[in-house]
């Protein structure tokens, strides 16, 4: 009679999964577990909607200009923020901001017709270099304005040995004697567990796209940035909505305009 | 039962918590046992049986048809449980491929090579080995196998899914899923044709009782 070895290994297999034990109380505790885990995971997500991705893309814009300081190697630079730090007094953040920066910013509570100061926070960007050391940081200010789109403002003092890359700017103008610079680059942010096809880690190889990890969905996005530099600091307004850079810049030509 | 799930499913996409909680008690049993069997260690398979649920429900938007949420949660579990294997170096795990070139290399049959390793086996004395059940001697051939290898054979045998489904799962080829699959195969039935070779030759050495 032929041996069905199929059968066998089938029964043997089922009688071999079936026995693992996994009682009540274990089914119980992993469930307190996972919803604790979303319920911090949600946090975060929440906030990485309209922060953390924001975060991440300005550290991403920074990264992109990044190239190996003399002393440390510099590899790229990261800053996170915790839902605690977020400040929705604009008061309040202005004098925070002036604390961390060692100087006062230009920071207005509105902007155009529409824009209202809604939050921000204060935050150390960390320099990190190939082995995963910090190696050196600089403060950086985050205000968020919300109305019709929304925009913000980082205002940094960066590191004096960061040399920046050089870029390609759509936009360049002089106010006051003041240059700004302002692009447009296309993000893809993924879920973390989601690998980039081909097409994307070619036009991320070339420059020609971001790629940041941690969001809920795949969504493509291009980021509207203006830069500029007065008494010291570094200014950087952008935005992933709806928005020309000549607006932008509008909203930039603002601030420089503060006392 | 099914509705009910389908059901559960549509209200845990919206959101809803207490639908999500039918759906971890109906699947986490099932899911452990899963885990544990491409893991081999329980404090693992608690890990990827929490990190699965916890990305049904953050992901939960992903999943467009709630027919197919078994299958979405498979290929959830498994792709965690190898980021988790990919993390740790299980103790003696020998790849099946590692199996055959030793083979090769060293000019002992596979069969034999593999009953060298069992060390348990070729010490105990042969009472011992007529004890052995069958799922002793599955269970210390699918513990030598690769992750991925027991991964393929636990959808096919266990989950009774197709090649397409548990290429699909896995994120590999169908021919990949094949080739897994019946050298996988062709391992476990080779130990199982050993232990049956084993009791044959045990029963000879049996006294002869007088009819």
């Amino acid at each position: 009679m032929k041996h069905d070895w199929e059968k066998q290994i089938k029964d043997g297999i089922l009688a071999e999964v079936s026995s693992v034990p996994f009682s009540e109380t274990e089914e119980n505790r992993i469930l307190d577990a996972v919803h604790q885990e979303i319920g911090e995971r949600s946090k975060i997500m929440k906030l990485s909607k309209k922060k953390m991705g924001i975060v991440l893309a300005a550290a991403m814009i920074l990264v992109g200009t990044v190239t190996a300081a003399a002393a440390g190697k510099i590899s790229y630079l990261k800053s996170g923020v915790s839902l605690n730090d977020v400040v929705t007094e604009a008061g309040q953040l202005l004098g925070q901001a002036e604390k961390k920066l060692g100087q006062k910013p230009k920071m207005a509570e509105a902007l155009g017709d529409g824009l209202q100061f809604s939050d921000g926070h204060v935050t150390d960007v960390d320099a990190i270099d190939d082995e995963g050391n910090r190696v050196d940081s600089y403060p950086e200010v985050f205000v968020h304005y919300q109305g019709d789109q929304d925009v913000t403002l980082s205002v940094s003092r960066p590191l004096e040995n960061l040399p920046r890359a050089e870029e390609e700017y759509t936009l360049e103008e002089t106010y006051q004697d003041i240059l700004l610079q302002g692009k447009v680059d296309q993000y893809l942010f993924l879920p973390p567990s989601q690998e980039p096809s081909e097409e994307d880690k070619k036009l991320e190889e070339e420059g020609r796209l971001m790629i940041s990890y941690g969001s809920e969905t795949e969504q493509r996005k291009a980021f509207k940035s203006i830069a500029w530099n007065e008494d010291g600091l570094h200014y950087l307004l952008f935005s992933f909505d709806e928005i020309g850079l000549e607006e932008l810049a509008g909203y930039a030509k603002e601030i420089i305009d503060m006392e | 039962m099914r509705e009910e799930k389908t059901a559960f499913v549509k209200q845990m996409i919206e959101g809803d918590e207490r639908a999500f909680d039918e759906l971890y008690h109906s699947y986490s049993g099932k899911l452990y046992r899963m885990a544990y069997f491409i893991t081999g260690n329980r404090s693992d398979s608690e890990d990827v049986l929490q990190e699965t649920f916890v990305k049904c429900f953050l992901y939960r938007r992903k999943l467009k048809d709630p027919e197919r949420f078994e299958s979405w949660m498979y290929q959830i579990l498994v792709r965690t449980a190898w980021k988790t294997g990919r993390k740790i170096k299980k103790a003696g795990e020998i790849s099946y491929e590692g199996i055959l070139e030793q083979g090769e290399d060293s000019g002992f049959p596979m069969a034999e090579l593999i009953r060298k390793d069992s060390s348990d086996l070729a010490k105990n004395p042969l009472d011992q080995i007529l004890e052995e059940e069958t799922s002793a001697e599955l269970r210390q051939a699918v513990s030598q196998l690769s992750m991925k290898y027991r991964t393929v054979i636990l959808l096919y045998y266990f989950n009774e899914l197709g090649i397409r489904e548990i290429a699909q799962i896995t994120g590999t080829f169908e021919g990949t899923v094949k080739s897994r699959l019946n050298k996988a195969r062709k391992l476990l039935r080779e130990r199982l044709e050993q232990r049956n070779g084993r009791i044959s030759a045990a029963e000879e050495t049996r006294p002869k009782l007088q009819a």
